[in-house]
């Protein structure tokens, strides 16, 4: 489903030698297959996450979701792409505040369905992630575990094959984060998305099929002694 | 918190939200300029007539009037003089006139003075000595008059035409500031008493004789110059000129206050939109010291200096701004009124302009810094930082509908009980307004949900979302727009009924007559002035005439008012304006006046009296006669009243044969022009006779400009207020939407497009002004009603009501794609933010 090989992304610098944020990654994911990535702060996991979603240009190498090579891809395709086929999940929460579980999780639906379809199509995903008794709540009523579950379905709501998480258990505790990833990893495995999860978790480790270790921009095995040090979890950013 | 510390705090935190403090900065000055522009507008006429009234009575208390233009007896003073208790008394004969120089004409206040009125101490004598030129029967002018009519050496020559007669005299000296002071904007032209007698034609005579009284005989003074008086002339305080042009400006006066007011709030919700953008740090900012330990009080005092520091720059440069504003736009332009009284235009700022704005500024700034104040006085040290969301607000809400509700019927009650109490009504309008706008925006909102279900799109859902997300913020912007349309529709619906109406009294007062000969000048528009009619022979046998009638006219000083007084021939037809008759049968009234011994009352005046059609009554005329009501008018467009009666009869009770006007009926084929060239002829050059020749058309288009001109301030305020409430919302809705960008890059990395983005954003200004400015117009419609009642039934203008929903919509259309347009391009830039954005934080 996604295939990189030997990307890279070299940023200049003035007068020194360029920093390889992304140094030869080359990396398979299939359809339904959860892989893990851990990296330090700066190893170059937000760089990768953005080249896959066409929000960085690769200096070299190629990203490929199945058949098609995404660098090919004009500014609005890209967007269509992100839209229907991609879906993205952050440590923060973007819902809109003020607007109900279900209306923040079709949000992505709007684009190609009428609202009640729309709803109709999200319902039995919220009800999966345990939202069905919340639908009409505002988002801002929501635990945090349940707000990151409401964006787990918008993600996940335009049936995407390819889903990228980075660090969706940085806001929560380690009892909803492990709830969250047993969501995730279920659902991507029901509905055969492909998906990259980047996180400091070594929880996160126990829910993928294959775990990986960027480190100064290159890919490789997961070394499981090896810890990071855990960031400090920030504030939950509100809309 | 030391206080220094709080002020470095201040300085550091500046530096985080500079450009929104700026934001803040100009709309409260904006609103500080408005405030002080419209209220040195329509403060400065009346400072104007108080100056001139102290400026040349000085110390006296009294005054004894005449009632009839050629004023009377002189020897009077020397009876005055002989009464005990009488410190000072100086005569002054004054009229007006046109003066005319090599540079062009203009009107005056020409008034003939002896050297007693220096001893009076008035502004106008104290640097002045009258001696030096009262034996070379000289003029003096204040310099910028006699700029403008193109005087500025010893001795040349300045023309006067004055009650159908003209008169010359060489100019002795140009009036500087240091000499007299504020009176340098006046239009006045002072001589030597004889020698005004003598342009006038009148002997001995004096119009007024200023009084002072000794110290506690002033009780005495008064009843002995009343025995004097006799009840032919008045005997009134020394201020009494300044009662009656207040009574006379009180219309205008209100107008430019409701503006005032109006164009504060726009300027204020424009500073209050710009504060709200900084409120969320200010929560922070709460939150931060609250957690820190710090009591309600500090936090209240670090917001405090907040406010000052806002206020007090926003104030000066609001007064700059305002300054500059009075100076460029918003002239005092007497117009009308300075056919009956001697008005400048003069721009005066007095001290309570100034507190009225600084206050307003202060008060704004302050409630846009405390406007988290509930937050801050919690015993909760996060609750600055909690979402107004949940039932509360929902129950606020309905309290707030219902609130509106009420202000809206008591709108509805004064309408149609208390037509008086027009501002009060308007505060009410504005009140409801405000108080219903969150039910209409909610409504709206609600019925674009409903709508965007419809259809797949994902524009209309955003937008939605979005401004249910930021309630405050939408409803702030909302309401500015919905502020500027209401004033803006209101105010130019019933300027545009009460021009319309005027216009229509002017047709009708033209109506009798083909052509007019009148005394000469543009100070005599409304005929007033008296001549002695020796060509009414000469005119009755011009080719084309059929007849010549005398139109007699002229101001009757009754109570508090000044009324226009209209006497035309009993033979004239039509004789009464029936389309300003507003009680009583006009065939009726018109057999009554022709018949004598009747006239026709404005209703407003015969209200204050106690009078009703069918009883007697006896105006204080030069010679008191008694009269009847026939019929009960409008005030034919002069503010204070009119009355109408037939010529004859003003003859008696003036006691005079003098006119105001030759009503000129010509045979049918002759037209005005042709017959105006033979009338000219016949009178000689007008400079010569002093008298002008004029169409009926001709003269009633001169009304309506004039007209046009007393309320061309209320229509440059209106332009204002909508040229400040476009760029008011463009600058708050431009800056929500810059600082919505991380918002629009999260939305982008979900892969929403570009374009459907800014057309969301679109949609979203398009909805909140669209909400405001539709309420603003609906409203606005409302106030104008109430605006023409108070007009009609109050002060007895001659109102054509209409309902201008062309006007609203044209307002309601200009604000929207004005802002609209505005927006689009910020809304681009905004929407052009990359997607990767919504990675960096």
């Amino acid at each position: 489903m996604l295939s990189l090989a030997d990307v890279v992304k070299h940023y200049p610098t003035i007068g020194g030698e360029p920093v390889r944020a992304v140094d030869g990654v080359s990396l398979q994911v299939e359809p339904g297959e959860v892989v893990a990535l851990y990296g330090p702060s700066g190893s170059g996991k937000t760089t990768l996450l953005m080249m896959i979603a066409m929000l960085l240009e690769p200096t070299s190498g190629s990203i490929r979701i199945g058949q098609r090579d995404i660098a090919s891809l004009s500014e609005r395709e890209a967007s269509h792409f992100r839209l229907s086929e991609l879906g993205f999940i952050r440590q923060s929460f973007d819902l809109l505040p003020g607007v109900s579980t279900i209306d923040n999780a079709i949000l992505k639906l709007l684009k190609t369905m009428r609202w009640s379809e729309a709803q109709r199509e999200v319902t039995p995903l919220l009800r999966s992630l345990g939202l069905g008794e919340r639908l009409q709540h505002r988002s801002e009523t929501l635990s945090m575990g349940e707000r990151q579950r409401v964006m787990i379905a918008r993600a996940l709501s335009t049936r995407p094959p390819l889903l990228l998480a980075d660090e969706p258990t940085g806001s929560l505790d380690t009892q909803r984060g492990r709830e969250v990833l047993e969501l995730l990893q279920g659902l991507c495995r029901e509905r055969e998305v492909a998906t990259v999860l980047v996180s400091h978790d070594p929880m996160a480790a126990m829910y993928a099929d294959r775990v990986f270790t960027l480190r100064d921009g290159k890919l490789t095995d997961y070394a499981p002694g090896l810890q990071y040090a855990q960031p400090s979890i920030p504030q939950a950013a509100t809309l | 918190m030391k206080p220094l510390n709080v002020l470095i705090l201040y300085r550091v935190r500046l530096r985080a939200r500079l450009l929104q403090e700026l934001f803040a900065l100009i709309g409260i000055a904006a609103g500080v300029a408005l405030l002080f522009a419209s209220q040195v507008a329509s403060s400065s006429l009346q400072s104007s007539v108080t100056q001139l009234s102290h400026g040349i009575a000085g110390n006296a208390t009294l005054q004894l009037l005449a009632r009839e233009p050629q004023g009377f007896p002189q020897s009077m003073l020397a009876d005055v003089r002989h009464i005990q208790g009488v410190h000072l008394a100086a005569p002054i004969l004054e009229t007006s006139a046109n003066a005319i120089g090599p540079r062009g004409s203009q009107p005056v206040q020409l008034i003939g003075v002896d050297s007693s009125l220096s001893e009076l101490g008035g502004t106008l004598t104290r640097h002045l000595s009258l001696k030096p030129f009262a034996g070379i029967g000289a003029v003096v002018l204040p310099a910028p008059l006699a700029e403008k009519l193109g005087l500025s050496k010893f001795g040349q020559e300045v023309n006067f035409q004055l009650a159908g007669r003209t008169g010359e005299a060489p100019l002795y000296a140009r009036l500087h500031e240091s000499q007299i002071g504020p009176l340098i904007a006046s239009p006045l032209a002072i001589a030597p008493l004889f020698t005004v007698q003598e342009m006038m034609g009148v002997s001995a005579r004096v119009s007024r004789i200023l009084v002072q009284a000794s110290p506690g005989a002033q009780a005495h003074v008064r009843h002995a110059l009343e025995t004097l008086a006799a009840g032919r002339l008045n005997v009134e305080p020394i201020d009494y000129d300044e009662q009656l042009f207040s009574k006379a400006a009180a219309v205008s006066n209100q107008s430019t206050l409701l503006f005032a007011v109006i164009s504060a709030l726009v300027g204020f919700l424009f500073a209050f939109n710009a504060a709200l953008f900084t409120v969320p740090q200010r929560r922070r900012l709460i939150v931060d010291l609250r957690r820190d330990g710090y009591a309600p009080q500090t936090v209240i005092a670090v917001l405090m200096v907040d406010a000052l520091m806002l206020g007090v720059c926003a104030t000066v440069l609001g007064l700059a701004l305002g300054d500059e504003l009075s100076i460029h736009f918003l002239h005092s332009n007497p117009a009308f009124l300075s056919l009956a009284f001697t008005v400048g235009s003069p721009r005066i700022i007095d001290w309570q302009t100034i507190a009225i704005s600084i206050g307003g500024g202060m008060l704004a700034a302050i409630v846009a810094v405390l406007s988290p104040l509930l937050g801050i006085l919690s015993r909760d040290p996060l609750a600055a930082q909690r979402p107004l969301h949940g039932p509360g607000s929902v129950r606020a809400s309905r309290w707030q509908g219902l609130a509106g509700l009420m202000c809206l019927v008591a709108a509805t009650a004064i309408l149609h009980a208390a037509p008086d109490a027009a501002i009060p009504g308007m505060v009410m309008l504005l009140g409801a307004l405000l108080l219903m706008l969150p039910i209409a925006l909610h409504a709206t909102l609600w019925l674009v949900r409903r709508l965007a279900r419809r259809i797949t799109s994902i524009v209309p859902h955003v937008a939605s979302m979005e401004l249910s997300a930021v309630p405050g913020r939408a409803l702030a912007i909302t309401a500015t727009g919905a502020i500027a349309v209401f004033g803006s529709v209101a105010i130019q619906g019933a300027h545009g009924d009460l021009l319309a109406g005027l216009e229509t009294a002017a047709a009708e007062s033209n109506a009798s007559t083909d052509v007019w000969v009148r005394p000469a000048g543009s100070y005599n528009l409304l005929q007033t002035t008296a001549f002695t009619p020796t060509d009414q022979a000469k005119l009755e046998h011009l080719p084309g005439v059929r007849a010549v009638h005398l139109y007699r006219s002229g101001f009757l000083d009754y109570g508090q008012r000044r009324l226009f007084v209209i006497a035309p021939s009993s033979q004239s037809a039509p004789l009464l304006p029936g389309g300003q008759l507003l009680e009583g049968n006009l065939q009726q009234a018109t057999k009554r006046v022709r018949g004598g011994g009747w006239l026709v009352l404005s209703k407003a005046v015969a209200a204050e009296h106690h009078l009703t059609i069918g009883e007697a009554f006896t105006p204080p005329s030069a010679n008191p006669t008694s009269f009847r009501v026939a019929a009960l008018s409008t005030n034919l467009g002069w503010a204070p009243g009119a009355m109408i009666m037939n010529a004859s009869d003003y003859a008696r009770a003036w006691d005079s044969i003098q006119v105001s006007a030759y009503s000129i009926l010509l045979d049918p084929g002759t037209t005005p022009a042709q017959a105006a060239g033979e009338i000219r002829h016949a009178l000689g050059a007008a400079a010569q006779s002093g008298l002008s020749v004029q169409s009926a058309a001709q003269h009633a288009a001169q009304q309506s400009k004039l007209g046009h001109q007393a309320l061309a301030s209320l229509t440059e305020i209106a332009t204002l207020i909508l040229i400040a409430a476009v760029l008011a919302m463009a600058a708050a809705m431009g800056a929500m939407i810059w600082q919505r960008r991380p918002r629009l890059a999260k939305l982008k990395l979900e892969g929403l497009p570009q374009t459907e983005l800014w057309q969301t954003m679109l949609l979203e200004s398009v909805l909140l002004l669209g909400v405001g400015c539709a309420m603003g117009a609906v409203f606005g419609l409302y106030g104008q009603q109430l605006a023409d009642r108070a007009l009609a039934d109050v002060v007895n203008f001659p109102v054509v009501y209409s309902l201008p929903a062309l006007t609203a919509l044209r307002s309601l259309a200009l604000v929207i794609a004005g802002a609209a347009a505005i927006l689009a391009i910020p809304g681009y830039f905004a929407a052009s933010v990359p997607a990767s954005l919504a990675l960096q934080d």
